[in-house]
């Protein structure tokens, strides 16, 4: 189990967060709390690099539900980015590939 | 799990002879009648077991409920001498155990030919009139003596005490372990030793019965022994030049002797 | 520091002032140290009589030495619990040994005071090996004593708290497990015309399982079906899964319509669980039909592993539903229908995706849908009876690579009990 580590930083185009480690019910506030404080204004995009990110079970998908029910909220939107095949199988698999924005890079 | 390696049977000596069933008390297991074992064993089978609980007998065979009172002890020995299909066995139960074994002659009276009680007490407490030598509050003093010698008892010792056949050099008793029990299964074994009365199951013994009593005894003093000898009818009292609980430590042969006079005498 | 203040220079080396001292020590004879020694000693003869006792011993217990030697014994000296437990365990331990060390044993002095000491002795033997007499050595253990009792003291407090715990616990477990007993039906319903199974794995009896899964009649002919998993674990999840099988079954029966019946369920959980604490679950709705030997059956699906058929012709097929999603995740989620007929002989299989999700092998790589697909092909054709058993086993092979609750309901149509069919199989 790989520990998480979240870096945010601005970009012209949004607030970006880059995630790397594992995400679990341990640790998926950090991601939920780490999209709190990014909060895109209207008009924004926020974009989650999950290049290095591996779902241990289905708190890391809440979290990125959440996180888009924020952006929506506040008039933004968010992609992610670099997303790995196996995280792309899950959410082809719970039809979240057809709600969420999923880019290849920022 | 066999009555055998549940109460660590063990039979030695003539195959032909009468078998004589020695039962240890509190505190102890059979290794008590090391010293008593060779004398009888020239003429005698001699069978010896420890008390589930005690010695190297299956530790989690023990039960508190079945513990808790002379009847779950006497179990064991009718047990035992089922498990050999004993006939008019000769039973020797020291201390606690007198009484002990004169419940399981009462239980298995096919089984059970004779007694030997040795420093047989009935009731270790002080009641109308009775001269038992305790008080309800001396036995909490030595339920507090067993406390403070079990702080050293700890689980490492418990293998070692529990014996292990494939490993002979463990089974060496001459440590402190000969006597270390659980202090749970001591304290269960103290209690129901000490505060149990079985004054009125002494009336119900028919079979013959030899009373061993020693000269100087703090636990069943030489009253306790006129007391049994009284209320067994028939019964034969004979004191050993010795002093102490133990005679058949202190005095082994004069021990010995006396048992082996009184089943002789029996004919077969 | 000047050598003749040290008082430990090696004797001869110093001043004449060290040797001095010195030769004083040695005057110092085994008399006296055995009178005043910071212990105390006895030596008694074997049947307990006290031949010779030290002034130490005798200064503790307030006695003297008329009173004492040639006319008390060892034991007269101790408590009556000491008594008990020196003729019970010491005496035999001393015969049997020679040599026994460090028992606790507690003596009463003149003035009735008792005096916790430590006592070890030897027995002394004569060259033929008759025992002579005994030696033994007692050591004021007051302090220790008080310290033992605070560590008994201790040790029973943390015995009480250990049995509380495993008390609670204990009860905690019953308790979660009726709890999630009430989330599951108690016995399938008998349908008739088609055989059911179940099997429900509880990754761990402290953690309430998200898992559930229900079969219900609707009207003669008709019977509805849900099989789900909620996210997450914990009393929470089972609040959710409690609300989430309460609307479905109200929902089945108020419209048989499998995917009507998800958006219902879509909007309950929105509408309870919002913004910040989503709460969805994923799940396979469906309604069963029986047409004369055939059941007809139509499903719905939200981000749930897709059902799979074993045919009575030995063949497995995945029915997908791509697209479907979350289910009270996102306002305007879409589900996706799928139906299929069940002939004689045919048995769908849901699951949840603790089976697929479980790790496997050297490498701890996951069963996969495909695995699972070729497991069903070498099974088939075969009754639900025979799948769950089958699966059960398959669940158990996994061990700890099973971390997940697993929830699995087969429905089958039962093979035609023709001969010809018989014989070829």
């Amino acid at each position: 189990m790989k520990n998480l580590t979240i870096t945010a930083s601005p970009t012209p185009a949004g607030p970006a967060l880059v995630v790397a480690g594992d995400l679990d019910h341990t640790n998926a506030r950090q991601l939920r709390r780490a999209g709190r404080g990014a909060a895109p204004s209207a008009g924004q995009v926020l974009t989650v690099d999950l290049g290095n990110v591996g779902f241990r079970d289905s708190s890391g998908l809440t979290a990125l539900i959440a996180l888009h029910n924020d952006a929506l909220a506040a008039g933004a939107d968010m992609a992610l980015v670099a997303v790995s095949a196996s995280v792309r199988r899950l959410l082809r698999l719970t039809g979240l590939d057809q709600v969420f924005d999923l880019r290849d890079r920022a | 799990m066999s009555i055998h390696r549940r109460n660590n049977v063990r039979v030695t000596g003539r195959a032909t002879g009468r078998t004589i069933v020695l039962v240890h008390g509190f505190g102890c297991d059979q290794n008590m009648w090391r010293l008593v074992e060779p004398a009888l064993a020239e003429d005698f089978r001699v069978v010896l077991f420890d008390y589930v609980g005690a010695g190297r007998s299956d530790l989690s065979a023990w039960r508190e409920e079945r513990y808790s009172s002379l009847d779950g002890y006497a179990r064991d020995v009718v047990e035992v001498c089922e498990e050999l299909d004993l006939r008019d066995a000769v039973l020797v139960g020291h201390s606690v155990s007198a009484m002990t074994c004169a419940l399981a002659g009462e239980a298995a009276p096919d089984r059970i030919g004779s007694l030997v009680m040795v420093c047989p007490s009935p009731c270790y407490i002080d009641e109308d009139g009775y001269r038992g030598g305790f008080s309800a509050q001396d036995i909490d003093e030595l339920l507090e003596s067993l406390e403070s010698n079990y702080l050293g008892w700890s689980a490492a010792m418990a293998p070692v005490i529990m014996g292990n056949p494939d490993r002979p050099e463990l089974g060496a008793e001459l440590t402190n372990s000969f006597c270390a029990t659980d202090p749970e299964i001591a304290r269960v074994f103290a209690r129901t030793t000490f505060l149990s009365d079985s004054r009125k199951d002494l009336a119900k013994v028919t079979v013959p019965t030899l009373i061993l009593e020693c000269e100087q005894d703090v636990i069943a003093p030489k009253e306790v022994g006129a007391y049994v000898h009284g209320a067994i009818p028939g019964s034969e009292l004979v004191t050993l030049p010795a002093t102490g609980h133990c005679p058949q430590l202190s005095a082994p042969e004069a021990t010995a002797a006396a048992i082996r006079s009184f089943v002789s005498a029996l004919g077969r | 520091m000047s050598p003749a203040a040290g008082g430990c220079e090696e004797p001869g080396t110093g001043v004449p002032g060290t040797r001095a001292k010195f030769s004083a020590l040695l005057e110092d004879s085994a008399e006296d140290l055995y009178e005043s020694a910071p212990c105390g000693y006895l030596s008694t003869m074997m049947d307990g009589t006290i031949a010779k006792i030290n002034a130490t011993l005798l200064g503790w217990l307030g006695l003297s030495r008329n009173e004492v030697v040639g006319r008390m014994r060892f034991t007269d000296l101790l408590t009556v619990g000491g008594k008990l437990y020196h003729e019970t365990h010491f005496a035999p331990l001393l015969r049997m040994q020679g040599h026994l060390g460090g028992i606790a044993l507690e003596m009463r002095t003149a003035s009735g005071s008792r005096l916790p000491v430590l006592v070890t002795s030897t027995v002394k033997k004569s060259d033929d090996g008759e025992p002579l007499l005994i030696r033994t050595t007692v050591f004021d253990a007051t302090d220790r004593r008080a310290y033992e009792s605070e560590l008994l003291r201790a040790r029973r407090t943390a015995d009480e708290a250990r049995r509380q715990a495993e008390a609670d616990r204990e009860r905690l477990r019953e308790a979660l497990a009726v709890l999630q007993q009430s989330l599951l039906p108690a016995a399938l319903p008998d349908i008739p015309g088609v055989e059911t199974a179940c099997h429900y794995h509880t990754a761990s009896a402290m953690q309430l399982g998200g898992d559930f899964y229900d079969l219900f009649a609707l009207d003669d002919n008709r019977s509805a079906f849900f099989l789900g998993d909620v996210c997450g674990k914990g009393p929470q999840a089972a609040a959710v899964t409690s609300l989430t099988r309460y609307t479905l079954r109200a929902a089945a029966l108020h419209e048989p319509d499998p995917v009507a019946n998800l958006r219902v369920l879509n909007t309950v959980l929105l509408d309870r669980y919002t913004g910040d604490d989503p709460r969805y679950c994923t799940a396979v709705v469906g309604v069963l039909e029986r047409v004369g030997e055939t059941v007809e059956v139509r499903m719905a699906a939200g981000g749930h592993p897709p059902p799979l058929v074993l045919r009575a012709d030995g063949r497995a097929e995945h029915l997908p539903t791509p697209g479907g999603m979350l289910v009270g995740a996102l306002p305007a989620a879409r589900f996706v229908p799928v139906r299929t007929t069940l002939r004689p002989g045919d048995t769908l299989l849901l699951y949840t995706d603790g089976l697929t999700e479980a790790r496997t092998g050297p490498q701890r790589e996951l069963y996969g849908d495909e695995a699972l697909k070729s497991f069903a092909e070498a099974l088939a054709p075969a009754g639900p009876g025979r799948v769950i058993d089958a699966l059960t086993d398959l669940l158990r092979s996994f061990g700890d690579g099973l971390n997940d609750d697993t929830a699995l309901l087969a429905i089958g149509v039962p093979a035609r009990t023709d001969p010809g069919r018989r014989t070829s199989a």
